[in-house]
């Protein structure tokens, strides 16, 4: 019969894999739980096909080790662990009753539990758990059937717990997936003591909002960052590891020998250093305080970006690539008022000033003089110049070492305009007519056409070289969104080598602006 | 003299054939697509693979090596070497770290030392290679370990994505999820910091991006006060750019070595098509 539950449990899993994978968010949110408990589940079941078992004791320590070696991932690590323990609790017995089931489903948790170098609740490991008070309290008169029965309502309430225990699965709006997993296994059990088939539906995946990763718990930081090596005669990572659990996360433990290399973040480095030095000597390799660093790092270094943007849509831009503080103006440049009141309202003690403009240039030289601060003024002379200078920004980096890498980047990058011409006018090589479209780089009238299309080829033509990977096109805010489908293609199947990017840029008078780099 | 092999993670991208003309272990990943758990081995198809992934309706999953994999190299070495080194990559990204420190409680005759880079990629394969080196010139376990950490200061790895979409798939984005989710297309750069991965830079082409990493090799030969480097180019099925980085490299630098070769399928389905990389050890 344990054979069949385990056959039974490898195709409940198998088909609700995808559905376990995709609540997958703790500890690493990598949606593989589900399949990970099933390859487990396989490698016994492909033993125990290979293998023929006469006694109980045989047959599930055979599931045990098999799964052991097969396992994969966190839950399948737990899981192996757990068949360990209710495989030790079988070892002298040849009948699968219920009072030895529960036995081993109090084994089975236990070692589970051990198995974990950090157990953490609402987890695979709390519905384990669940079930294992619960067999304490179920008389081993009942019948198998009622049994599991009564186990799969506990596991089911304690599944439904683990959101409350575990807030990265609250905020992704989850329950556990291991648990889920143990929760099918159990499924199959019922059925095969119910003398029924296996349940087996193919559960489709569940549709999640996008989970931001930046707020997981790995992600989150202690305060002091502590490195140093144990040594002595027995010492083992092992221990030293477990003891250690509790004081922090990022916790690795390598031994070398007689010496193991520990490095954790904590609040408590003291405790830390304690709690080692029963092991053997401790010797300090590194302590680092990592709030104070990041405090002075913040107040000291942080170097603050002010940008001006001719539209919304760059303003955007420029706020998600790292400026602190954007000045957007639509018809009239803006003052050296405005200037000096965004570079005045950015908390930081350096300031680099994009104009992104030739003609604002001069403002922003006469505001940087003007303020009591520090302000560095980049002169870019187009707004795709001053994006391309925010990429290479790195606030890792001294000031002088930012204005040098920014000056090189936005040297490299080829800007022009598409625009109307509001009078007629003439241009070295041709006449120009009132509302002639007109294609600008370099300060000079390239093209011009009768229409937005082709004056926007024409002056890419003349720009896009051999050695050009992309080309950025920013909308202006006159031209309708319409009528864009159709100049996409146009310049599409004309570059067709290139990367051609579209965005919206929301400025005013240049239906186009464009960088190419 | 002690008899030691070196084990290390195929993630190295270390070429089968010169793992097994050296005498060096690679341990399989796998790539979990359409049902079916494909090993990292010399059998892997990476041609039919890249073509199979263009059309993938459901992206692949990735799993770390089967704890029999560890195993049966483990049982293996162990008749013909007193001592085993495993090279692998971070702990914080993948359970080999785990297994491979369950399973070597079975095996109390050798000594099996793990050894955790905190890297991927050329970083790991530089300095497996340089391990493998100090092992036939007679150092002993203690001595390589500790040139081992010593060598993964001297060496970097930076991989050239053309989106984090797939790097955020697998949930090991870490500290880059800072570049997520931006309107400007741009192309992301990536490390490694302590088994961490971290952004590094963004550009927008991937010329830029060649540029900023020759730059990053440049500084790093100023700061060790070095000239010369040995180097790995890897490429998800993107012959072109990395022939194009190695005549770069090649180019700038003097290249003790430079192996050229294709991504680690388990790599290539975490970072997507079109991601190359560079890794350099700092020589001398």
């Amino acid at each position: 019969m344990f054979k069949d539950m385990v056959v039974a449990a490898y195709m409940v899993l198998d088909a609700e894999k995808e559905y376990i994978n995709s609540m997958n968010v703790f500890p690493v949110p990598d949606g593989d739980t589900g399949t990970n408990m099933t390859l487990t589940v396989k490698a016994a079941v492909e033993g125990v096909n290979r293998n023929p078992c006469s006694t109980i004791s045989q047959l599930s320590s055979l599931v045990a080790d098999q799964c052991l070696l097969g396992a994969r991932g966190n839950s399948g690590m737990i899981l192996a662990n757990f068949f360990k323990g209710f495989a030790q609790s079988l070892k002298l017995t040849d009948k699968l009753d219920i009072s030895n089931f529960s036995k081993s489903l109090i084994e089975g948790t236990k070692k589970a539990y051990q198995s974990v170098r950090n157990p953490v609740e609402g987890t695979i490991l709390t519905v384990m758990n669940a079930v294992a008070q619960k067999v304490k309290e179920i008389s081993s008169k009942e019948s198998l059937n009622t049994f599991f029965k009564k186990i799969l309502e506990t596991a089911d309430h304690a599944q439904r717990q683990t959101p409350e225990l575990l807030p990265q699965l609250k905020r992704a709006g989850v329950v556990d997936a291991g648990g889920q997993g143990f929760l099918s296994i159990l499924k199959a059990f019922l059925s095969v003591a119910e003398g029924k088939k296996a349940e087996v539906v193919k559960k489709d995946r569940l549709s999640l909002p996008f989970v931001d990763y930046s707020t997981c718990s790995n992600c989150l930081h202690y305060r002091f960052s502590q490195e140093f090596f144990v040594e002595g005669n027995s010492v083992s990572a092992e221990k030293i590891g477990s003891s250690l659990a509790s004081l922090g996360d990022s916790l690795v433990v390598s031994q070398i020998e007689n010496r193991v290399r520990v490095h954790i973040h904590t609040d408590f480095p003291e405790k830390v250093e304690r709690e080692s030095a029963s092991f053997g000597k401790f010797t300090l390799v590194a302590k680092d305080d990592m709030l104070a660093q990041q405090k002075a790092l913040l107040a000291q270094n942080k170097i603050g970006i002010v940008a001006v943007s001719p539209g919304k849509g760059f303003s955007q831009i420029l706020y998600e690539t790292g400026a602190d503080a954007v000045v957007t103006f639509t018809r009239s440049k803006p003052s050296v008022e405005e200037l000096l009141e965004a570079c005045a309202g950015v908390e930081c003690r350096v300031v680099i000033l994009f104009p992104n403009d030739g003609d604002i240039l001069p403002s922003a030289l006469e505001a940087s003089r003007l303020l009591p601060k520090e302000v560095k003024v980049l002169p870019t002379k187009t707004v795709q110049e001053g994006i391309a200078a925010l990429l290479s920004f790195d606030p890792q980096n001294s000031l002088s070492a930012n204005l040098r890498l920014m000056e090189e980047s936005f040297s490299q990058i080829k800007c022009g305009a598409v625009a109307r011409a509001v009078r007629p006018c003439e241009a070295p090589e041709f006449a120009i007519g009132r509302n002639d479209y007109i294609g600008i780089s370099d300060g000079r009238i390239q093209v011009k056409a009768d229409d937005l299309g082709s004056a926007l080829l024409g002056l890419l033509a003349k720009m896009v070289g051999p050695e050009d990977e992309a080309v950025m096109i920013y909308r202006g805010k006159e031209v309708r969104e319409a009528k864009m489908t159709e100049i996409e293609s146009l310049i599409e199947s004309h570059f067709s080598e290139k990367e051609i990017q579209w965005y919206y840029g929301g400025q005013l008078h240049y239906h186009f602006i464009v960088g190419i780099a | 003299m002690s008899r030691i092999k070196i084990m290390v993670d195929s993630i190295s991208t270390i070429p089968w054939e010169t793992a097994d003309e050296l005498g060096i272990e690679l341990v399989p990943y796998y790539v979990n697509f359409e049902g079916e758990s494909i090993r990292e081995d010399p059998s892997f198809d990476l041609k039919a693979f890249y073509k199979k992934l263009r059309q993938a309706k459901d992206w692949p999953g990735t799993s770390h090596p089967a704890p029999q994999d560890i195993e049966e190299r483990f049982g293996r070495l162990s008749q013909e070497a007193d001592e085993i080194i495993y090279l692998m990559i971070p702990s914080q990204l993948t359970e080999t770290y785990n297994i491979a420190h369950q399973l070597r409680e079975k095996f109390k005759g050798v000594r099996i030392e793990l050894c955790d880079v905190g890297s991927v990629l050329g970083k790991l394969g530089l300095v497996a290679l340089e391990a493998y080196r100090l092992a036939e010139a007679g150092k002993t376990v203690d001595e390589i370990i500790d040139q081992v950490y010593s060598m993964s200061k001297r060496s970097r790895v930076f991989i050239t994505l053309e989106t984090l979409k797939y790097l955020a798939r697998t949930g090991r984005i870490g500290k880059a999820a800072a570049l997520l989710g931006t309107t400007l297309s741009i192309k992301p750069i990536i490390t490694t910091q302590e088994g961490m991965i971290v952004p590094a830079g963004k550009t927008l082409t991937h010329n830029q991006a060649i540029n900023w990493v020759l730059k990053k090799i440049k500084s790093d030969l100023d700061k060790f006060n070095a000239r010369k480097i040995k180097c790995f180019v890897n490429d998800v099925d993107n012959r072109k750019i990395s022939d194009l980085v190695r005549a770069r490299l090649e180019k700038n630098f003097q290249c003790e070595e430079v192996w050229q070769v294709e991504m680690s399928p388990l790599i290539a389905t975490a970072t997507g098509p079109g991601t190359w990389a560079v890794s350099y050890l700092i020589v001398e």
